[in-house]
């Protein structure tokens, strides 16, 4: 994310890529960025822990290209890492480095800072405020997005409209006794 | 009559509530409650927010990274290994941890506290 930072600062549309090997789990995951390349009309893929980009054909690629590819195409990719003795190597991790792109999710950060993230928490708000992930249209996925929006949002509305209808009834009918 | 249908209404909403906040309970238990939107086109989503102080980057970076290149690609290259060699230092044992130090105390001081464990 710092990475993203930096290029955002030099003007650049950057984004973080959040890589989750299977979802239910915490532990295999990891982070990455994205640059937008103007003459490719594409995100390319930047990984800055293991300083390294994908290529195909001499053409960088996306995250979510490399995954295609690992999963579909028999493997069309060629990982180019730079020189440094002191940055990590991607086959030395404790995982299959390709393996973490069997879900690749974009990142949209909430901008609130401060006592306000707690707005994060609350349904129906977070709606709005809340940090997102954003993925290509995958049945499996589906379900879990549609029970977020259900459960944080559509269903929280519809208590609070009828709290909101009972309690008016309710003061209505006092009303009317008194009367 | 009314009174018991009045009843069976306000249970069915108590009810829906404590099913919600139950399969809340299991799917975060499961790590699998997260806020998705599922997008047709894997290059349209470019507004992803950013800290609104990063700015203050330009503080503390070296010139030769915030000037930018000629080249598209020598300018991407040369920004991703000034931040896995120099700032990365978690993972590379780099023992020059200065200026990862000071990027992550501005993020921090900007709400991004969890951004240093994923650099």
């Amino acid at each position: 994310m710092i990475l993203k930072e930096i290029l955002i600062v030099k003007g650049y549309k950057a984004r973080t890529i959040q890589l989750i090997r299977q979802f239910g789990t915490l532990y295999d995951t990891h982070v990455v960025t994205e640059v937008y390349d103007e003459k490719l009309e594409k995100f390319i893929m930047l990984d800055p822990m293991f300083n390294l980009m994908i290529k195909n054909n001499s053409i960088y690629m996306n995250a979510n290209e490399l995954r295609s590819s690992y999963l579909y195409a028999n493997n069309r990719y060629i990982i180019q890492e730079f020189k440094g003795n002191k940055v990590a190597k991607y086959n030395n991790y404790y995982v299959n480095y390709l393996s973490l792109f069997n879900n690749v999710l974009i990142v949209k950060s909430s901008e609130l800072i401060g006592f306000k993230r707690n707005l994060m928490r609350i349904p129906i708000i977070q709606k709005y405020v809340n940090s997102k992930y954003y993925t290509l249209k995958d049945k499996d996925i589906k379900v879990y997005a549609i029970l977020y929006k259900l459960l944080y949002f559509y269903i929280p509305l519809f208590l609070l409209f009828n709290i909101v209808v009972i309690t008016f009834i309710n003061i209505r009918n006092r009303m009317k006794r008194r009367n | 009559m009314l009174n018991k249908f009045k009843n069976i209404y306000y249970g069915a909403l108590i009810g829906i509530f404590i099913l919600s906040i139950l399969i809340i309970s299991v799917l975060k238990v499961n790590n699998i409650w997260m806020n998705i939107d599922l997008i047709a086109d894997y290059n349209q989503i470019v507004d992803v927010g950013k800290y609104p102080d990063n700015n203050k980057l330009k503080i503390i970076l070296p010139k030769e990274i915030l000037s930018s290149d000629v080249s598209f690609e020598k300018d991407i290259k040369k920004t991703l290994s000034y931040v896995a060699t120099v700032i990365n230092g978690r993972y590379s044992s780099n023992p020059n941890l200065t200026g990862y130090q000071k990027l992550k105390s501005i993020l921090t001081q900007n709400g991004g506290g969890f951004v240093v464990i994923w650099l």
